[in-house]
């Protein structure tokens, strides 16, 4: 029986948790030294591929972790994120191990950055009668993002679920960040085929103050103007007068952390689009790219409406006939900018739904720079701000 | 509704027709308007077909559908946007393999349909219907537009495949033109140089041969003269050796020399009459010493039909073909005879043939006896001597007169080479006239000779013989010695002038005395360039005749006495006296037209006398009437009679009056010409009187 020393992150605290492998098999490690020591991956089933999320403070033990599993012909993939989920807790070390069955192939697609995407093929009539889930997590800073999902969703269609996240580092520098057993990657993302039902919802609460506008200029992930004026000066415009802040240069972030793009769709919430960051073009730098002529509300973000959009997330979870063994959340990590310490209370109401049906599973995941998911199957899209609960068979 | 989502919705259809049309390539435009489309109506596929005559064609689809490729159903029912429900439409929704969910389909302009799916819904509403319907009209206008662009794009790669095709097969043309310039080049190069090959050997033979002729003229001249000297028997028999090797290297040179002509292709033949008896007989006559040595007979065969023949074509060439044969024959032949026969094959084709009764050659070396250098055995070279060049040169000789050499041998028994060429018979019209005077008639004693000779051996020897001959001799050692001489004094007779001297060689010489000091004086080119074009170089450059070194004593004041005899005519009545006892006029020419019969002879004659005094008379009018063109016609009449009655004194000088009076150049010499020409006939009738 396998020890694993779970630390809560953010507080200094560790503690010790007396806990066996739960049946789908999902791990957390402090260490490499126990992450390749736990008996529990030993004795995994023959075949399985382990799902690996690494803290952003643990990445300097990657190579390591990589290498003894290697030495151990285990196939694995997996990405670097801001900080980890294990059942209530958000962690900034370690490393959140699941073991997947029937992963089909895994792929890196590099160079995303430079719009040459390949989706590679996927044999479907193999899999005739069974549900397939892509799992993909994507480097965060990269550019393409949407391009790269919309071009796999154009392969693929609704014939599979998608589930992931944008992986990086909350510094916002770039860095290899998404890998599998050929290494590790940057401006790539790592595409994992499993063959397993799945049941995912999207939510994130934030409400329309403004809008529609128009994002009349754009490139990529840059928005350049909106109403055909500079983007900067009509968002500061707007969010100055609701928050009764000033923007002074330095402060950027933390206002417009409060102040999102929601990207307008029928019958769904916005896909919302964080600003981080000026240019010296006064342009604003969001995370994930907002086509041009995209119509944008700007929203506003509610500690209720938040956790109830959490809640209500892992509710649409469960809502479902297929036997869960494993519970998935990827949270988007400014979330827990925009929450601070009401964030645990995210986590426990989603632990909560989640345990409520299904008593046995021990959720797992990341907080992320972007989400990957379809809404209710449909149209996959890269979301920010938002929790997507994906709930396994 | 409330107004804000009235905005909105006009905000996103916005957003959607903003999607249409931003690129030509009809993949990204499909790509960009279906993703946003489906992105903001929350569908989860869409289809796009194009109409062909019986069914719809999948051309793009979202996400990739590769099992419905085309739809049989007939959609004609949908003539504008419409939605589909399981319930009213089974079969449509069988053919797309969905369950549940509602389709949307509108017709697009130019016979497309896109088709829309949602899971979630039951049916696409009117109003959604009517929201999407001008936006699917201008996505069909712009699909239209990205076909036409890719039609010309498709047309454009066809004809950059095209170009590229065109350029490629340029590229080998011009790489095969290049391959073929360079060989072109390397071939060019490779002639250049077998040219520049042949010039230089050309050029090293001319000079060798200038090298070697020269101290052979000494060495053949000074023994000459040794023989007449009071030597010892012993002594004239080294002599004798001295003489025959340097006689014998000549005559390798000669053959050398022969060879690379005809190798060169610069040998041309002539085309001369000629008496072929007569050329048949004087070689025999220069062969006839060597088998008097061994006691061998020579025949000559002449068959009755070729007696008279007057061949027009190359005597030296042919005659130099036979006497190689003939002294071949007497070489290798211990007893027996050497003969010589010819005989009409065709009315326009001669046979040769040479036997003897000789050695003859092993079977085994037929083959090789016509290479250079080579004959039957080595040991023969050694046993017979001579070069082994003159079989060579005899077939190559043979061969430039379109004719084959052939040999036939049996070894102990004899030999016979035998060709056959092409021949053009002439008329005694033909044969040229003798311009020889012979020798032993000579009178060249007192004539004034400038030798401008620059070898001291030669100036010796050309010194002894033209003084035993009574010459008077003055010697100039190079051309510009010579000049400065002949400013001073112009009583020269002749001229000898050899051609490579330094300072001023003779041919530079030569052009300063005709053209500067306005001299005609003849000038006899003494030269061991024995090369063809040399000769004509030398006459064209104002000389009057040439006689090859190493020279020939007799040939040399034969030449002296022909140029000068002409100039007595010209000069002062004195040395007439000589010239009066000399028979003026030659019947040979009229023997031979009339083949000797008297009677037509005399009849000749008698028209001679008869009619040239009239000639004589009118020419004598028109010079006093300084009648030129008369003169002219004239002499031009009277020059055919003097000719055939061999009147060889006036022969240069009618020849001059009919030239200058047509031209009328040299006006004030026409008179002295006329008068000349009088002052001979009256000579001459003078003489006939007597006959």
């Amino acid at each position: 029986m396998a020890c694993l020393f779970l630390l809560k992150l953010g507080r200094q605290k560790s503690k010790t948790t007396d806990m066996r492998p739960n049946d789908a098999m999902t791990f957390y490690f402090s260490t490499v030294e126990e992450s390749l020591s736990a008996p529990g991956l030993k004795e995994r089933s023959p075949g399985s591929t382990l799902m690996i999320f690494v803290a952003e403070k643990s990445k300097h033990e990657l190579t390591r972790l990589m290498q003894g599993l290697e030495e151990r012909d285990i196939p694995y993939f997996g990405a670097i994120f801001p900080k980890l989920i294990y059942d209530n807790e958000q962690l900034e070390h370690g490393f959140v191990i699941n073991t997947l069955d029937r992963v089909e192939s895994i792929h890196v697609i590099k160079d995303l950055n430079t719009g040459h995407i390949e989706i590679p093929h996927y044999n479907f009539s193999r899999d005739e009668g069974h549900e397939v889930c892509a799992i993909t997590f994507v480097d965060g800073l990269t550019s393409n993002i949407s391009n790269y999902l919309s071009k796999l969703f154009s392969i693929f269609g609704n014939k599979m679920s998608y589930f992931g996240g944008g992986a990086g580092s909350l510094s916002l520098t770039q860095m290899p960040c998404v890998f599998s057993n050929q290494g590790i990657y940057q401006d790539a993302a790592v595409l994992a085929f499993q063959e397993v039902k799945s049941n995912l919802s999207v939510k994130h609460g934030w409400e329309k103050i403004h809008g529609p506008i128009v994002a009349t200029k754009t490139e990529k992930n840059i928005v350049k103007e909106l109403n055909w004026e500079n983007a900067f000066d009509v968002y500061q415009n707007i969010v100055e007068q609701d928050s009764g802040m000033k923007f002074t240069g330095d402060n950027f972030f933390d206002i417009a952390k409060g102040y999102p793009f929601g990207m307008v769709k029928e019958y769904s919430e916005s896909i919302v689009r964080d600003p981080l960051s000026l240019n010296e073009n006064k342009e604003l730098i969001c995370v994930g790219e907002v086509p041009q002529n995209s119509v944008l509300n700007i929203l506003k973000g509610k500690k209720e409406t938040l956790l109830e959009a959490a809640t209500s997330a892992a509710v649409a979870g469960i809502n479902t006939d297929i036997q869960a063994r494993r519970c998935l959340v990827i949270d988007c990590i400014s979330r827990v900018l925009f929450l601070k310490n009401d964030f645990d209370q995210e986590l426990s109401n989603v632990k909560r739904v989640i345990n409520n049906k299904f008593s046995e599973i021990t959720i797992s995941g990341a907080l992320t720079l972007g989400e990957i998911s379809s809404y209710d199957g449909g149209y996959l899209e890269f979301f920010n701000k938002t929790m997507v609960v994906g709930v396994f068979e | 509704m409330d107004g804000s989502g009235v905005v909105t919705e006009i905000f996103m259809l916005y957003e959607l027709s903003m999607a249409i049309g931003n690129s030509l390539v009809f993949e990204e435009n499909c790509h960009d308007f279906l993703n946003a489309l489906m992105a903001k109506k929350e569908l989860d596929n869409t289809w796009l077909f194009e109409k062909k005559a019986k069914h719809f064609q999948l051309s793009y689809s979202i996400p990739q559908d590769h099992k419905l490729i085309d739809l049989g159903f007939n959609f004609d029912n949908f003539i504008s946007p419409a939605s589909i429900d399981r319930g009213k439409y089974p079969d449509v929704f069988d053919q797309f393999g969905l369950q549940g969910g509602a389709l949307a389909m509108f017709p697009l302009s130019h016979s497309g349909l896109l088709v829309l799916y949602s899971k979630k819904r039951e049916v696409f509403s009117t109003k959604e219907l009517n929201q999407l319907a001008p936006l699917a009209k201008k996505f069909g206008i712009s699909l239209e537009g990205s076909k036409v662009h890719e039609a010309s794009v498709s047309q454009k790669d066809e004809l950059d495949r095209l170009y590229g095709e065109l350029s490629e097969t340029n590229n080998q043309l011009m790489t095969e033109i290049l391959i073929r310039k360079d060989s072109e080049e390397s071939l060019k190069l490779a002639k250049q140089k077998a040219e520049d090959s042949l010039e230089f050997k050309q050029r090293f033979l001319a000079n060798m041969s200038h090298e070697i002729r020269t101290p052979m003229n000494g060495i053949l001249g000074m023994s000459k003269l040794l023989q007449s000297a009071d030597l010892d028997k012993k002594n004239k028999i080294r002599l004798g050796s001295i003489r025959s090797s340097a006689k014998n290297l000549l005559v390798i040179i000669n053959d050398i020399l022969d060879l690379s002509k005809i190798e060169s292709g610069k040998l041309e033949l002539e085309e001369i009459g000629f008496d072929l008896k007569k050329m048949l007989g004087e070689i025999i006559s220069s062969v006839e010493y060597l088998a008097a040595e061994k006691d061998l007979v020579i025949d000559v065969e002449v068959p009755p039909e070729l007696e008279d023949l007057v061949m027009i074509g190359d005597p030296v060439r042919l005659g130099q073909i036979l006497t190689n044969l003939v002294s071949n024959g007497i070489k290798f032949t211990q007893e027996g005879k050497v003969s010589i026969s010819c005989k009409l094959i065709d009315p326009q084709r001669i046979e040769f043939a040479v036997s003897d009764t000789g050695i003859g050659i092993p079977e085994e070396k037929l083959k090789t006896i016509f290479n250079s250098f080579s004959q039957a055995d080595s040991s023969t070279t050694r046993k017979f001597g001579g070069t082994g060049l003159g079989l060579t040169i005899s077939k190559q000789l043979v061969e430039l007169h379109k004719g084959k050499l052939h040999v036939n041998s049996i070894e102990g028994i004899g030999t016979r080479f035998h060709f056959s060429i092409p021949f053009r018979r002439g008329s005694m019209e033909d044969l040229p006239v003798s311009k020889h005077t012979t020798p032993g008639k000579l009178d060249v004693k007192g004539l004034n000779i400038l030798l401008v000779e620059d070898n001291k051996i030669n100036q010796v020897y050309a010194m002894s013989v033209l003084e035993e001959e009574g010459m008077d001799l003055v010697l100039a050692e190079n051309g510009l010695e010579a000049i400065e001489l002949l400013r001073d004094r112009h009583d020269f007779d002749v001229i000898l002038m050899d051609i490579q001297m330094p300072i001023m060689g003779g041919e530079e010489a030569t052009q300063v005395i005709r053209t500067e000091l306005k001299l005609s004086i003849p000038i006899i080119a003494l030269t061991a360039n024995a090369l063809n074009g040399e000769m004509e170089k030398y006459l064209d450059c104002g000389m009057d005749a040439y006689v090859s070194k190493p020279f020939d004593d007799t040939e040399l004041v034969s030449v002296i006495a022909r140029l000068t005899d002409r100039q007595h005519k010209a000069k002062p009545a004195a040395k007439q006296d000589v010239v009066e006892e000399e028979r003026l006029y030659s019947l040979s020419k009229l023997e031979r037209i009339f083949k000797g019969k008297q009677p037509l002879i005399d009849n000749m004659i008698d028209k001679f006398v008869e009619q040239v005094p009239k000639d004589m008379n009118l020419l004598l009018e028109a010079s006093r009437d300084k009648d030129y063109a008369r003169i002219g016609s004239i002499a031009h009449k009277m020059k055919s009679s003097l000719d055939v009655m061999g009147v060889e004194k006036t022969y240069h000088t009618i020849r001059s009056l009919e030239k200058h009076a047509q031209s009328k150049t040299n006006v004030e010499e026409i008179p002295g010409w006329v008068k000349e020409i009088e002052t001979t006939l009256t000579q001459l009738f003078e003489q006939l009187k007597r006959v």
